[in-house]
């Protein structure tokens, strides 16, 4: 079927589908004022007690494809992070909640987003250096707070999501990673006597996905990032594929476990795996 | 204002329905004809178009989902300019392209029954999926979104909007199979 008819079937997609897909995206969150005085407390608490968390001293990722899933663990010996490092409002929040998984705060700041987060939670992000520029805009900050609902919304781990759109004024090149943060808290299941444990991974299950570990990369903050690439098959057209890759950079710093995704941009804009690549290791090093 | 009271409007013919219409739904049909044109003179064009075509079109008709059917005339205009013009987003390619890959191959035009039954078996392909799943393949397909604004909506990653489009795909084109459209 040509594109044109395509776009033709889609007129008949019924009203009604058409006006339950007008949806918001979720609602951003302004920091409280009341945060503001809990904040300066954290902040000389912080500064009188240091940092408490030991980095983690070893990690290493696996990957794994079969016909019908493919995959990639990171497994480390990490802290999990107590509730009292956390804001109250995130707590609050949390007990509050009436369903698993809902809350969804955005943010236009990382500082506004670290605020809610709590400042006992050492997350990081990459600064933003000469010659790379943010353009055309980038996504709010979202982070999605996963509660385990059978124990009274124990906060489980959180997980922060952005996206941006940067140019390299040096090459011309657009970049567009997509960083993910992930945060364990002390409610997270840990197997019996695992002295290494998982700290979660991605899975495909489906056919003809497949995960390689690439390499080893050291960053410029000097922690080592394993590069894990992610292929998937993408019909162009009829009788024609092709393969798009996910270049995903991962690395594990205080505990909270990183995970920077660039996509070669499909089949209208394939980019070559190598510029994608090298784009991902310029995002890495711009973390501290 | 209601929907029906929006109807009302044009079938009293008051001078006061396309204004009405504007204040109401203006914003949305912009959004609408946006994703699909690439000049914002074509998106003014498309809806002076539009007002007129719902001036003329109600009565006799009296659409039930009155924004889901004004959506759809905003989209079919929108699209006609984009081919006259030949200027549209490359997101609109894209997303046919994805499509087009699990529908009926044949490069000749579909014969309008034809259309009807297989207009009538993806709507019931789509019923048939959890909301989110049929919100994202509307929004990338219909709306033509791209998969991060898709993803923003749904407050998903980029990586499982796309496994969850590629998934919805490949499902679609097992259903029409059994169905003997392919």
């Amino acid at each position: 079927m040509k594109k044109e008819q395509a776009l033709e079937l889609m007129n008949a997609i019924p009203p009604d589908l058409i006006e339950e897909a007008d949806i918001q995206a979720p609602v951003k969150r302004r920091r409280p004022g009341f945060i503001r005085t809990g904040l300066i407390a954290a902040c000389l608490c912080l500064a009188l007690i240091g940092t408490t968390f030991a980095t983690v001293r070893y990690f290493w990722v696996e990957t794994y494809s079969g016909e019908e899933y493919a995959g990639y663990k990171v497994y480390g010996e990490f802290t999990k992070f107590p509730m009292d490092r956390f804001s109250p409002q995130l707590l609050a929040d949390c007990e509050a909640s009436n369903d698993r998984n809902v809350i969804r705060p955005e943010f236009d700041t990382w500082e506004e987003a670290k605020a809610y987060l709590g400042d006992g939670i050492p997350w990081v992000w990459p600064e933003q250096t000469v010659p790379l520029e943010v353009f055309q805009g980038q996504s709010p900050i979202r982070l999605s707070l996963c509660l385990d609902r059978d124990d009274d919304n124990k906060l489980q781990s959180v997980y922060a999501f952005y996206s941006a759109r940067y140019i390299d004024n040096k090459t011309g090149r657009q970049i567009e990673p997509e960083i993910q943060a992930y945060i364990p808290t002390e409610y997270l299941p840990t197997v019996e006597d695992e002295k290494f444990g998982s700290m979660g991974g991605g899975f495909y299950g489906y056919s003809g996905f497949t995960a390689e570990h690439l390499e080893d990369y050291p960053m410029s903050n000097g922690i080592t990032a394993g590069i894990v690439r992610v292929g998937y098959p993408l019909e162009k057209g009829p009788q024609e594929k092709v393969t798009c890759y996910e270049y995903i950079g991962i690395f594990v710093k205080d505990s909270i476990r990183y995970e920077v995704t660039m996509t070669t941009r499909g089949i209208v804009y394939p980019d070559s795996p190598e510029d994608i690549e090298a784009d991902l290791k310029t995002i890495l090093d711009l973390f501290p | 204002m209601t929907d029906s009271d929006l109807v009302e409007l044009f079938l009293a013919r008051s001078e006061g329905a396309v204004p009405a219409l504007q204040a109401q739904y203006g914003a949305y049909c912009r959004a609408v004809a946006a994703q699909l044109l690439t000049d914002s003179r074509d998106v003014d064009e498309c809806l002076n178009d539009c007002w007129l075509a719902v001036w003329r079109a109600i009565p006799p008709a009296r659409p039930e989902r009155f924004k889901g059917w004004l959506a759809a005339v905003v989209r079919n205009r929108a699209l006609a300019i984009g081919r006259e013009n030949s200027r549209r987003p490359p997101t609109v390619e894209e997303g046919a392209l994805e499509l087009a890959s699990c529908l009926p191959q044949g490069s000749d035009p579909l014969g309008e029954a034809e259309y009807r039954a297989l207009a009538q078996a993806v709507d019931g392909f789509l019923r048939a999926q959890p909301k989110e799943v049929r919100v994202a393949f509307v929004r990338r397909y219909w709306y033509a979104d791209t998969v991060e604004q898709t993803a923003r909506r749904l407050g998903w990653s980029v990586s499982k909007t796309k496994s969850v489009l590629f998934r919805t795909r490949n499902r679609l084109r097992d259903q029409l199979q059994k169905e003997g459209f392919l």
